[in-house]
């Protein structure tokens, strides 16, 4: 196998706490004992690469979950899919075991506290990630700036750290939850029921100026086209919407 | 290099794949759609291609580029976030007939490719060159979707397809080299999948 690229950019992580955080998503908190905690900003990703004893290498790109200023612990949302070669074997391993990892990763799908008066994250499934980072960040940095967080889910046991999710939004009048599940159709009336659209959108967001929000979407890329749409429908700027998209 | 036990390839990589996949490159049989943002609204009537920079000055109709000689290529394509594509085929104009045509002067040393969504991309020029870069506007004989850049975009294969811009409605030649948008945000200004150029250290 070739290989030309400067080993120095991967770096040892090893695993302090490995956990499923829903149904599906598995949450590695990773701690670094041989370099320095790698600083990123809320949506960076970072790239994990695992090497075989023969030398076969797979790398796959995950965005980070927590809050970028506490250090003690870099955490990843990893969605383990049923044939996944990496997320197969990351749900394999157990706490001091180590993987590689490198990044951050991206400048373009990052907040930070203070960015915009108004922000406006929508997630799908395993899209929720790095707008977690974002929401752990804001609410970390107490700031009376709005975020309101709609998601979306199959299931809800597809929702990850939903008991933190909703002891932040008690805590902060100014963070908004709104949470739909589209594949359940009997859901207690903490959720709502149905894929966002347009209707759920201006319902959500009635005390945002569409204008001038900033706007994160990250999500399958079906479900980032629907909503990015729907958003420019309801008067959203083009260029105050960042999306993520995988698939 | 950290090994990981008991970690095994979930599929057996065939002498193909180890000579046509890229380092840290996964093959897929679909064709995910990356974007900084909602996807721009292009239709082939209002759609205008402005060449600038080093060059005469032109702008080309939709009408004006169908009347170009046209070519189909078929090629791997390489994505930095780890997917790569066998065999995509597409049909466009070879970016050596924009330079001929708008007569691009021998100091354009860089292509800046530039899309209706403001994405920007910077590419040398002899990688534009002697059929190396389409502006292609059919994939698989049937018009370029949206989502995938149409109705025209850049398909420069031998580079990380980030390089291909979507939507592309500007060329400018330049002397000097301008990172463009990715390049300005951690990627790498040069983008060889087979020296895994991803990122600006690399």
């Amino acid at each position: 196998m070739t290989q030309t690229k400067a080993e120095s950019n991967w770096i040892n992580a090893t695993i302090k706490e490995i956990r499923y955080v829903s149904q599906t998503m598995l949450g590695i908190k990773a701690v670094f004992e041989e370099s320095p905690f790698p600083a990123f900003e809320p949506g960076q990703h970072f790239d994990i690469r695992l090497t075989s004893e023969n030398g076969y290498q797979a790398q796959r790109s995950y965005s980070a979950a927590s809050a970028s200023s506490q250090n003690e612990y870099l955490e990843f949302g990893i969605d383990v899919l049923p044939d996944g070669e990496v997320s197969g074997y990351l749900a394999t391993l157990k706490p001091d075991d180590k993987f590689e990892i490198r990044g951050p990763i991206g400048r373009h799908f990052i907040w930070n506290p203070g960015n915009a008066k108004e922000t406006i994250l929508i997630g799908g499934g395993s899209g929720v990630v790095p707008l977690f980072s974002m929401i752990r960040e804001y609410s970390a940095a107490r700031v009376q700036d709005k975020l309101t967080f709609i998601n979306s889910f199959r299931t809800v046991r597809d929702i990850p750290w939903q008991d933190e999710l909703e002891n932040l939004a008690q805590e902060n009048q100014n963070l908004d939850l709104y949470t739909t599940i589209t594949r359940e159709s009997r859901v207690s009336e903490r959720y709502h029921s149905g894929r966002i659209n347009r209707e759920i959108l201006n319902k959500a967001l009635e005390k945002y100026n569409l204008e001038t929000a900033a706007v994160y979407i990250c999500g399958s890329n079906s479900f980032v086209e629907a909503v990015s749409q729907s958003l420019l429908d309801l008067g959203a700027a083009f260029h105050n919407i960042k999306t993520e998209r995988y698939g | 290099m950290l090994i990981n036990k008991g970690f095994k390839p979930k599929r057996r990589q065939s002498d193909t794949d180890r000579d046509r996949l890229p380092p840290g490159q996964y093959l897929t049989d679909d064709f995910p759609v990356l974007s900084l943002g909602p996807t721009p609204e292009v239709s082939k009537d209002k759609w205008k291609l402005r060449v600038w920079g080093l060059c005469e000055e032109t702008s080309l109709s939709w009408e004006n580029l169908m009347k170009l000689p046209a070519s189909n290529i078929t090629k791997d394509i390489h994505c930095v976030t780890k997917w790569s594509k066998y065999d995509t085929n597409w049909k466009g104009v070879w970016l050596d007939e924009i330079i001929r045509l708008a007569n691009v002067d021998d100091t354009a040393s860089f292509l800046i490719a530039h899309s209706a969504d403001g994405y920007t991309t910077n590419i040398p020029i002899d990688d534009v060159t002697d059929k190396k870069a389409l502006i292609a506007y059919e994939y698989d004989g049937e018009d370029i979707e949206a989502g995938h850049g149409g109705p025209v975009r850049l398909v420069v294969p031998h580079l990380y397809f980030w390089k291909s811009a979507k939507w592309l409605d500007g060329l400018e030649f330049v002397a000097e080299d301008q990172p463009g948008f990715w390049e300005e945000r951690g990627y790498h200004n040069y983008g060889d999948p087979w020296l895994e150029q991803r990122y600006d250290t690399d």
